[in-house]
Parts: structure tokens; sequence; C-alpha cells
């Protein structure tokens, strides 16, 4: 009985884990191999060792338009960050220390942006960077991805500074410092922690963005990773292992992250390890 | 007065950000005009029609995310060798972007060289391949099983911690009492882990709602209009078809509903958010 059981478990995890691990497999495996392996029927689950190679990777990084697609994300991504932490930053400080009603009410107003749908913001958010002269320009994606990111980050912020007594930051005012003087000081190298994690989190949205960079970037080669990948479909006639690479390229930032950080934003799974 | 200086600042920032901007398009158009794309709307076949996909899609996937989630939550929870690196190796989907997962799922469905037709035929499930994504009803199945594979890890994440939190003394208890596996699971698992899986799952069905990555990049809508939610249908109205105005008139409706959602769940979230 007992065995049974345990058998049974381990059946369910290697389904579990096959579930979770072989599309992420297949598309690794996929961009190692070169073209005369991936574009033969029928598909080959396990890789001939000697004929792995980064050859796909390496040329697409020589001649494609993959390295200015890899430096547009870069650049989103890194300005998204800068932009949703100083918002986020002073947003959060300021619904963290303010009391009352009116605290209450804009609360909510960030929680229900929370939820609006991106594709409800497109639409608006295009006639606007129209008229504002900045459709094609990655500042029209940034806009837009701070604008889908500032809510949840400055929710995320509030909680760091609620964390934080505002006892310390009493002290510093009576010893002459102004309230800016006290954020500065005093929170915000307590909340660093705190700015990390809403960091980490804009950054990683804005490298995944798919919908505002393909919305309003021209595309060809003038777009980001993201979107980068998908026109590449259709321009290499399914070329497949090519398509993989630059998939490949396009998880390994995030990806690197993920694996680098999950201890910190996935706490629960290792809690209770033995 | 840092409060008094940043808050109105803020306020204009987000506020100017985020929902002001639907009514502001309304506004710049004529009003006439815009009753015309709302009377276009309620009589538009296709408009019902891309609710109902919607619906399917987002039962579908979140439906289908919340059982692999609780599954693998309550496999992970067991003690077994090397269950840190299982653990997040079952988790790891969340790190692909969804637009690369999606695409990954694409070649895995393609119909001349796709992983699924040789298992399918070499198992002798079928006997010629099947283009998936060209299929009506595979299609659907497509988008839904390569939504659900990004989304799952986020249910297994929360529901993982939910469980942890059960104190194995109600379990033991229940035991001693007589209890079997599956009425332990009804009567002391499932209470425990209600509030969670109507959180997640609420913030899961909004995140379905406004899902285009997975369907613009897989099917673009098609075939046909077989995979055309409304999220999707408001961006290619708007960008494909370029009329903003009944694109924006589809985000309104779409708006509302998100709308009764959220005020179905905002109790509750506002609960957490304060508390």
């Amino acid at each position: 009985m007992r065995f049974a059981g345990q058998a049974g478990t381990a059946i369910a995890i290697t389904l579990l884990l096959s579930t979770a691990l072989f599309p992420i497999y297949w598309m690794v495996i996929t961009a190692l191999r070169p073209k005369s392996v991936t574009m033969v029927w029928p598909p080959q689950l396990l890789p001939d060792l000697n004929s792995l190679s980064l050859s796909t990777i390496t040329t697409l990084l020589q001649d494609g338009p993959i390295l200015g697609w890899a430096w547009n994300s870069l650049l989103i991504a890194l300005m998204t960050t800068v932009a949703v932490v100083f918002v986020s930053t002073l947003a959060g400080y300021a619904l963290s220390r303010a009391q009352g009603g009116a605290a209450r009410g804009l609360g909510t107003v960030i929680l229900v942006a929370k939820m609006l749908p991106s594709t409800l913001l497109v639409v608006p958010l295009y006639v606007m960077f129209h008229g504002a002269g900045l459709l094609g320009g990655p500042f029209a994606v940034v806009l837009a991805n701070l604008a889908f990111a500032a809510p949840f980050a400055t929710w995320m912020m509030k909680g760091f500074f609620d964390s934080i007594p505002t006892m310390i930051e009493e002290a510093a005012l009576l010893d002459g410092c102004g309230h800016l003087g006290a954020l500065r000081r005093v929170a915000l190298p307590l909340a660093l922690p705190g700015i990390a994690a809403v960091a980490l989190y804009a950054f990683i949205l804005a490298w995944n963005d798919f919908l505002f960079a393909r919305t309003f970037l021209p595309g060809g080669a003038n777009t980001t990773l993201t979107v980068g990948a998908t026109q590449f479909l259709s321009e290499t006639e399914m070329e497949w292992n090519r398509v993989m690479a630059v998939a490949l390229l396009a998880t390994l930032p995030v990806g690197a992250i993920f694996l680098w950080l999950q201890k910190h934003f996935v706490g629960n799974l290792t809690r209770g390890h033995n | 007065m840092l409060t008094l200086v940043a808050w109105p600042i803020w306020l204009t920032l987000n506020l100017s950000l985020h929902r002001v901007r639907l009514f502001d398009i309304l506004r710049d158009r004529p009003i006439a005009f815009t009753t015309a794309n709302y009377e276009r709307l309620l009589g538009d076949a296709r408009f019902w029609e891309s609710l109902a996909t919607t619906a399917i899609f987002v039962v579908g996937s979140v439906g289908l995310a919340i059982l692999v989630g609780l599954a693998s939550a309550l496999l992970l929870e067991r003690r077994f060798p090397c269950r840190g690196a299982v653990r997040l190796a079952v988790i790891l989907p969340w790190a692909v972007p969804a637009t690369i997962g999606s695409l990954v799922w694409m070649f895995l469905a393609d119909g001349h060289l796709g992983l699924f037709n040789h298992i399918l035929l070499s198992l002798g499930l079928i006997t010629e391949p099947i283009a998936f994504l060209v299929h009506n009803e595979f299609a659907m199945v497509m988008v839904i099983l390569a939504h659900a594979w990004h989304s799952y890890p986020f249910f297994t994440v929360m529901l993982l911690a939910a469980l942890q939190a059960i104190p194995s003394e109600l379990h033991e208890a229940a035991r001693v009492d007589g209890a079997t596996t599956l009425r332990r699971f009804w009567h002391i698992t499932l209470p425990a882990l209600r509030n969670t899986l109507v959180i997640s799952g609420f913030l899961s069905v909004l995140a379905a709602i406004r899902d285009v990555e997975t369907i613009l990049v897989m099917t673009g809508g098609g075939p046909g209009r077989a995979t055309e939610t409304l999220a999707v249908r408001i961006w290619s109205e708007s960008f494909r078809f370029y009329d903003i105005g009944f694109g924006a008139a589809q985000g309104c409706v779409a708006f509302l509903l998100s709308l009764l959602l959220m005020c179905f769940a905002l109790r509750r979230l506002m609960r957490s958010f304060w508390g």
C-alpha cells in the first residue's frame, strides 16, 4: 500500500515535470540544432550531442536584426524600471504616511487601475501618443509600461513603507530634517529591498511586454525581442531552429533573474525543505 | 508637506495614465458618432461571438490552470527527494515570457514538424498529421493549453503557501477519527485554500480576459474568428482595421465587464490591501 502510494507520487511528479519542462527543453534543443535536423520528419526527441552547437545563435547575432531588437528591449526595460521606481516610491510613501478617507479613496483608485486590462489602455494611449508625437519611439512603450506597472508597484511600495516605523522619521524631523530629507535619508535606505523588488517587477514586465511594443513601434528592425521573435516566424518561413534561437535569447535574461532570485520571490517553495 | 505635494501630482499622473483616457477618446468624438458605435456593437453578431469565445477561453484556461496548480501544489507538499529542485522546475514556465511560450507551443502544434503530431501518430491515435492551429476546434484547445501552461505556476506557488499554513494537527486529528483522504481533502484542505483560490483565481480570470499575447501570436484570432476573444478583437478592430472609435466602444464594454468582476472581488481585495 505504502509502496503503491510512493510509486503513484513518483509517476505523478514525472508527469508534472515533463509538462513543465518539456516545452522549455524543446525550445533549447531546437535552438541548438542545425536546420538539417529540425526541418526533418519525424522529429528526434533526444539530441545527437555531437550535432548541438551555438552556430544558429551566432549567425543570427552576426547578420540578423537581433542585436538591435535586444538593444531596444534592454533600453525600454531599463527606462521603464527607473520610471516605475521613481513614481511608485513617491506614491507608495505618500500613501503609506497619509491618513484618512482621501488616502483610502486613492488606494481604491490604484486597486481599480491595477485591474484594468492592458488592452483597454492601448487604444487611448495610442491616440494620446499620436497627439504627443511619441508614436514609433521607445518613450511611447516606456510610458505605456509605466502606466501599466505603476499601480501594482505603488501597492508593493506602500506595503514596504508600512513596515518601517514612522518614529524613526519623526526623530529625523525633530533633528531638523525636512520631509524630503527624512524620506531620502531615513525611509529610502530602509526600503531598499522593496525598491529592488519593484525594480525587478518593472524590468521583467517591460522585457516581456508584447502588446505595447507591437502597437507603438513600427516593427521591422525597430522593435523589441519579443515582437521580433514573432515577426521572424513569417520571415523565415518556419525555420524553427532560428525562431527558437531568438526565443531562447528573449527568455535568457528573465530566466536568469528568475533562477537567481527564486529563493526570494518564491520563498514559500523552499520553506519546510528537509 | 510631501503628502500634499506628491499626492496631487501622483493622482494626476495615475488617473491620466489610466481610466480617464478611455473617456477622453469618447469626448473627442461627436456624441452621435459614439452612440453609433454602440448601436453597431449591440447589433453586431461578431461582438456576441467574441464574448462567447472569451468565456470559453477564460473558463478553459483558468480552469485548467487551477486544476494543474492545485494538483501540483498537493503533490509538491509531500516529502520526496530533491523536493526543492522539483518545486523550482515545476514553476519554471513562469520564467518564460508569454509571447515566447506561445511560439514554443506553436512549434509543438505545427502541422508539418510538430511534436504533438509525431506523438499522436506513433501512438496510433491519428492516421495523418493534423494542422492543429488551422482547425477551428483544435486552435481553441491549443491556445487554452498554451495559456494554462504559462499561468498554472502562479496557482502552484499561491496554493503551496496556503497548504503549508494548514496546521498538521488538523489532518492528524481527522485521521485518528477515521476520515478518509478524500474526506480530509474536502473538509480540511479545500476550506483552508478557499480564500487563496478565490483571490488568485480572480486575478487569473482578469489576466485571461486581457490576454492578447497568446492568441495574437498563435492564431491572430483565427482560423476565421475561432479564437477571437474580446481583447483580441479590440486590438484588431483598432490597429488592423483602424476603427479606433469602434475598438474603444468595445473597450468600454470590456471595461464594464471587468468592473463588474472587480466589484465582486473588491471587498475581499480591499481587506488584504488595508489589512
